[in-house]
């Protein structure tokens, strides 16, 4: 009983400046967020002391109409936004999936070339590594210029300020997150038990369904978390491959704070989307734990 | 050989060759010319040492391996075509490979849900697999809340409970205790005999391949050395590979230097050896085999009233007791050292003390020499 105590005391040490870090940087914001966001903007930015839920209502609508409006384009633009992020997150997944197994099976010195190439974007600037992208989709960029060499298109597609180019440059930002996660659990698959599912009688992808993708879910849950989450709430890809036409939530709430300096408003964007990523990564994590037998 | 009257040429191996390139740029033969028919309800056992080609011959046989050149035929359909899902047999790994991620009764169901066997049938036949290996009312439990022997048997109800024509087990006792492997020796045996299917069976451990086999197959170095039944091998191991590689063996190397009445003479470095054998001719070069039961002690010299030339005289120089029976290491004059089994009873000799050891020339067995050996024997 008294090493226990000790024990615990050991445990608790350690995991106070853990604590310590976050109460101060991660939960302290998040409260004053929460709070912000049911006071009065003040007439030139900064808040009133005063309890307001029109924040709420004008996106949920019960809107006063009068000194705030309930517009129905704030809903639309969070489902707009979790539909970019389930997207990226279903794509992203589907790319590093198989290239996780390839990886998997090199050498090892191929393997540690590997994990260093996915890792290389991380050397250079975000903001670089966009404009790159700007220049490979625009109408006169490469994308374009090859489709047109090989006479597949006769004009330009329009892939910049698209949906499609939001999602691209997503992809590309997050296949690391998607990657690393997904690969650990890949590699840790024992062969011999691919191996007893053939011996067994099934075929490729009844392997894959039956054995390879339970045994993986692990890597596949962390990877579509650690993916979902900031996709949903980027904005820096939106603003600068989707333009005007494409707003994410991620945009309207830095609008709100930088722009119309009207912080309750923004942090009231805020937290829904933060309640929407709750319910939908907790739903997908019921989902998939359902069809999991839990040892 | 055990021929059993169900189909003798069940699976045939025809010139079986497999190479691998190792990274090192050479080629290891893992498999060079390999022969072999095996009957319907036989246990066979691929018998050798590290590296010699059984676990390739085993992958090649499931399908997770492919062959180079050569042909394989099960139940006269070719078999190298189908892939290794499509084929009717199955594997119990050494490892035993259970799915993590299932119980115990779904590991066991696993091929019956892929064929979609009706879920009523399936748990009875899961059951009964499982009932087969003495292990009831498991199904719920996790493979990781299983013993080791426990998840050996789950893994051979895996492969049995889908009726396969045939059942590939790759050194599936090698993780289990002395005790334990005993007593699922027997089990497999029985087991086989049960199902009445022809189980290939791989091993290293030249005793285990002795109780349980109806026969052994030897190999070394991607070779057959021999075919042959347990006691064939034994007794009458047809190259010296075979005759060290399984059990205790003092063999004698020299020429023949006389012939008569059936009986040869063997000059072995000195000393004089003597077999019965019909073949052999005065000058011929031979190998000679004496197992250590085959001696009889007799202390002292010279023995009185043995006329026989039926021995060899040498100095004990351990005594090591070991149960039942005494086993005595000794040096012969020219220095070669032999092994000797006695009754404890009989082994009342001191170590350093002159010892003569008796033997029938009858169980003298001449190793045939090298090179004449090949695979096509095994076929009759
Ligand atoms: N994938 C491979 N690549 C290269 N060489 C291989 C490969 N698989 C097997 N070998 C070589 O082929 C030979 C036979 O290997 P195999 O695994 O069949 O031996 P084994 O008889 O099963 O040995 P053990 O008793 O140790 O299991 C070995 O020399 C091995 O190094
Ligand atoms: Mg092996």
């Amino acid at each position: 009983m008294k090493s226990f105590s000790r024990q615990q005391k050991q445990l608790v040490l350690l995991l106070a400046p853990a604590t310590l870090f976050l109460g101060i940087f991660f939960i302290g914001p998040l409260l004053i967020m929460a709070v912000y966001s049911f006071l009065e903007p003040g007439l030139y930015g900064g808040v009133e002391w005063n309890f307001y839920h029109w924040n709420y209502g004008r996106v949920l609508g019960w809107a006063d109409g009068f000194y705030e409006e309930f517009d129905l384009v704030y809903l639309e633009i969070l489902a707009r936004s979790a539909g970019l992020a389930l997207a990226t997150t279903l794509l992203t997944l589907l790319v590093c999936y198989p290239a996780a197994f390839w990886i998997s099976r090199m050498s090892t010195r191929g393997k540690a070339l590997c994990l260093f190439l996915i890792t290389l974007p991380f050397f250079s600037s975000m903001i670089i590594r966009l404009y790159a992208w700007i220049l490979i989709l625009r109408d006169s960029g490469f994308a374009n210029q090859i489709l047109d060499a090989l006479g597949l298109i006769s004009e330009p597609l329009g892939l910049m300020y698209s949906s499609t180019a939001v999602v691209i440059g997503m992809i590309y930002i997050f296949v690391p997150f998607m990657f690393l996660p997904l690969y650990s659990s890949v590699e840790k698959i024992d062969g011999k038990l691919i191996q007893a599912s053939q011996d067994l009688g099934a075929a490729p992808l009844t392997t894959f369904r039956k054995v390879i993708l339970p045994l993986t879910l692990p890597g596949v849950i962390a990877g579509s978390v650690l993916v979902f989450i900031p996709s949903l709430g980027n904005f820096v890809v939106p603003s600068m491959l989707g333009g005007a036409k494409v707003v994410m939530i991620g945009n309207l709430v830095e609008q709100q704070f930088l722009y119309a300096r009207n912080w309750p408003f923004g942090a009231t964007l805020s937290m829904l989307m933060i309640v929407s990523m709750l319910v939908i990564v907790s739903f997908y994590l019921f989902k998939v734990m359902k069809n999991q037998p839990q040892s | 050989m055990s021929e059993r009257n169900s189909a003798p040429d069940f699976l045939k191996i025809k010139n079986a060759m497999r190479h691998f390139q190792t990274p090192e740029g050479s080629l290891v033969k893992a498999l060079d010319g390999i022969n072999l028919t095996i009957a319907q309800s036989e246990f066979i056992t691929l018998l050798g040492p590290s590296g010699c080609g059984k676990t390739t011959l085993l992958n090649i046989i499931a399908g997770f391996e492919r062959l180079d050149s050569g042909k394989i035929l099960l139940d006269n359909s070719p078999l190298l075509e189908l892939p290794a899902h499509k084929r009717p047999v199955n594997t119990v790994f050494q490892s035993y490979a259970l799915f993590p991620h299932l119980n115990i009764g779904d590991n066991v169901g696993y091929g019956l849900d892929i064929h979609g066997v009706a879920k009523q049938e399936r748990n009875k036949r899961v059951a009964e697999a499982l009932e087969m290996v003495g292990l009831q009312g498991v199904e719920k439990r996790r493979p990781t809340q299983l013993s080791g022997g426990q998840q050996q048997r789950v893994a051979l109800a895996r492969a049995i409970v889908n009726r396969p024509k045939m059942l590939l087990l790759d050194e599936p006792l090698s993780a289990l205790d002395r005790n334990l492997r005993m007593k699922m020796q027997i089990e497999l045996k029985n087991l086989q005999a049960e199902l009445g299917i022809c189980f290939l069976f791989v091993t290293h451990d030249q005793e285990e391949a002795l109780t349980m086999s109806d026969r052994i197959v030897v190999l070394n170095g991607g070779k057959v050395e021999q075919v042959g039944t347990p006691d064939e091998i034994y007794h009458r191991p047809a190259s010296r590979f075979v005759s060290e590689f399984i059990g205790e063996s003092n063999i004698f190397s020299g020429t023949v230097s006389r012939c008569e009445n059936g009986l040869a003479l063997v000059n072995a470095d000195g000393s004089e050896i003597v077999c019965q054998s019909q073949q052999l001719r005065v000058g011929q070069p031979v190998s000679l085999l004496l197992r250590p039961e085959h001696f009889q002690l007799v202390a002292g010299s010279p023995a009185s009233g043995t006329s026989s030339q039926a021995m060899i005289q040498a100095r004990l120089q351990q005594s090591v007791f070991i149960g039942r029976d005494h086993q005595l290491h000794c040096q012969m004059a020219n220095g070669q050292p032999i092994s000797a089994l006695i009754r404890s009873a009989m082994a009342a000799v001191q170590p350093g003390q002159a010892i003569e050891l008796h033997y029938d020339p009858a169980a003298v067995h001449v190793i045939p020499a090298a090179a004449q050996q090949s695979a096509d024997e095994e076929a009759a």
